[in-house]
């Protein structure tokens, strides 16, 4: 392993570490090194700290070496010591018959077989676990026996009896109550379908799945321009959208990052809207898998369109593959419940300014003049009047419309054709507010309102268009 | 200076780009071509050095091999730019 290049590296490191100013907290040698593979920032910082002539002296040794030649040197050295190091702290009791790839992984990454154990997964995952049993079975529970049954008339009743005001009683426990609409959307209904999809993910990540997901993918993104990098982004959406923007710098151009950033806010439902939806869908399967092929076409039909609007290449894939193996429950539970709990506060100050926000605006009478121009949009869609609600939630979080819809769909508002167009067109609405910041952030404010000024039209366009196809055909879907 | 040395060396004559094996083929990397250095990084970063061994396990949807106890993903494009020397076939 310590061949000649390895004396020859030691004798640069030398001569780059002769030329270096002593530092407090670091050595020569890790100085070195980092300049050895390029670091630019550490140049900067030299430049500053040094004299020009010494900068100088040291800027004109390091153009002398080759930089590729050098850093493939530095790493392979690196990888070998790892190596070793890792063959002297390892014990393999495996027979060496055994050392093979496992059966499961293959079947996992075969382009047949991967394909249809993901779409296995999904389903079992998606609509099953957070649908069925989230969405369905756990929602009924703590909303429908919990706080409509329990806590909400228990509150009512001691808001009426010590409360005297009846203005502050539609702040707690009105129609846009903190109480009766702001805590049970989010304990009741929200908290439920977004645990359950948090077990999944993270189930999914401690087996070592995920990047398979990429290796599958790869080719179908690069159509809409995307490598397969950014499958781990897009899927991250599925948990939360704000969070995968953040996400989106390691892809490497900012074209990518644009066209990621887009998706993400336009057709990448988060867990909890996912949730909800496919909660209330599931209850007409036939909906989901319908609502399920209009999102796809929007996501594809948009990335397209942005694909040829911005020129560039989508960069490389290049993934590690991690051996699959079965998690532990333990690990897998405390994950999801710091997920859950961080959720919780994030959520809450939302929900409560929110219901705060409407309770002022119901207050100075600007509540139903805000809602008008939006009963028209709806009606052009076809939906009722009351619908625009869900929507006006929709601006502060999705989940918030989404839950929405919920309460219409029980109130027996919201059935048939409506029911679908009024989730495709609400998945499809405005992302939630901190999405938003975020976009602004990491994308510039005039990228973000480009953004935002694509995606209203176009939600309410497929809602239309959708609207009018199922008219067209008579697809009624029962009213 | 040692590169200088090392370029003097005659290189094989059986190199061909990763993309040309098929499952199941052996070889072992011997240099890149239109990467940048960050690609290079990237790809040691991985454990796909100069010199490493590896297997061919699938071609499609995307590349993956196997060298040593990792197994790496990657696309066509990225297959056509590392230069391989292809040993054999695994039984």
């Amino acid at each position: 392993m310590k061949g000649l290049e390895y004396r020859d590296l030691q004798g640069i490191l030398l001569q780059i570490e002769k030329r270096l100013p002593p530092h407090k907290n670091w050595t020569g040698r890790s100085l070195a090194l980092l300049l050895l593979q390029g670091d630019g920032d550490l140049l900067q910082y030299l430049k500053g700290e040094m004299e020009e002539e010494a900068f100088g002296d040291l800027a004109s040794y390091l153009e002398t070496l080759s930089q590729e030649k050098l850093v493939s040197s530095v790493h392979r050295e690196r990888y070998c010591w790892a190596q070793e190091l890792g063959r002297k702290a390892t014990i393999d009791f495996r027979p060496i018959a055994e050392r093979t790839v496992h059966p499961l992984d293959e079947l996992t990454t075969h382009p047949l077989t991967g394909l249809l154990l993901l779409s296995l997964l999904l389903y079992l995952g998606l609509y099953y676990l957070v649908g069925v049993f989230g969405a369905g079975w756990l929602v009924d529970l703590l909303e429908g026996r919990l706080f409509q049954g329990h806590i909400n008339p228990f509150l009512v009743a001691f808001f009426q009896e010590h409360l005297p005001w009846p203005l502050l009683q539609d702040l707690f426990i009105g129609q846009y109550g903190i109480i009766t609409l702001g805590l049970r959307y989010a304990f009741g209904i929200i908290l439920p379908v977004v645990g359950c999809f948090f077990l999944f993910f993270s189930f999914l990540e401690d087996t070592g799945y995920l990047p398979r997901i990429g290796l599958l993918l790869d080719r179908l993104f690069k159509l809409f321009g995307l490598g397969g990098q950014a499958v781990i982004p897009i899927i991250l959406g599925f948990g939360c959208a704000t969070m995968a923007t953040l996400t989106t710098r390691v892809l490497k151009s900012e074209r990518e990052r644009i066209i990621a950033t887009f998706l993400l806010s336009l057709a990448v439902p988060c867990s909890a809207q996912l949730g909800v939806i496919s909660g209330l869908l599931s209850q007409e399967p036939f909906f989901l898998f319908l609502w399920g092929g209009v999102m796809l076409m929007v996501f594809f039909v948009s990335g397209r369109i942005l694909t040829g609007l911005l020129p560039g290449e989508a960069s490389s894939f290049l993934v590690e593959i991690p051996v699959l193996r079965w998690p532990r429950m333990a690990n897998i539970l405390m994950k999801t419940l710091s997920r859950m709990q961080w959720y919780v506060l994030e959520i809450l100050p939302v929900f409560v300014v929110g219901s705060v926000f409407i309770w002022f605006l119901r207050l100075i009478g600007l509540f139903p003049l805000l809602l008008r121009p939006l009963e028209g949009v709806m009606g052009w869609m076809g939906l009722p009047p009351a619908t625009a609600g869900a929507f006006f939630f929709g601006f502060f979080r999705r989940d918030y419309g989404a839950a929405g819809l919920y309460d219409l769909y029980g109130e027996g508002i919201l059935t048939g054709d409506s029911l679908l167009v009024a989730a495709v067109s609400l998945t499809l609405f405005v992302p939630c507010i901190a999405q938003v910041l975020v976009n602004i952030q990491e994308r510039g404010l005039p990228v973000a309102l480009l953004i935002l000024a694509a995606i209203l039209p176009l939600a309410f366009f497929t809602g239309y268009l959708l609207h009018h196809i199922l008219s067209l055909f008579s697809l009624g879907f029962g009213a | 200076m040692w590169y200088q040395r090392l370029l003097k060396k005659s290189p094989p004559k059986n190199i061909i780009p990763l993309s040309s094996l098929k499952k199941g083929e052996e070889g072992f990397i011997y240099g890149y071509r239109q990467l940048t250095i960050d690609g290079i990084s990237h790809l040691q970063n991985l454990g796909l050095g100069r010199g490493t061994p590896f297997v061919i396990l699938q071609t499609y949807p995307c590349y993956l091999l196997k060298s040593g106890e990792e197994r790496i993903a990657f696309d066509q494009e990225l297959a056509s730019c590392i230069q391989v020397v292809p040993t054999g076939r695994k039984e």
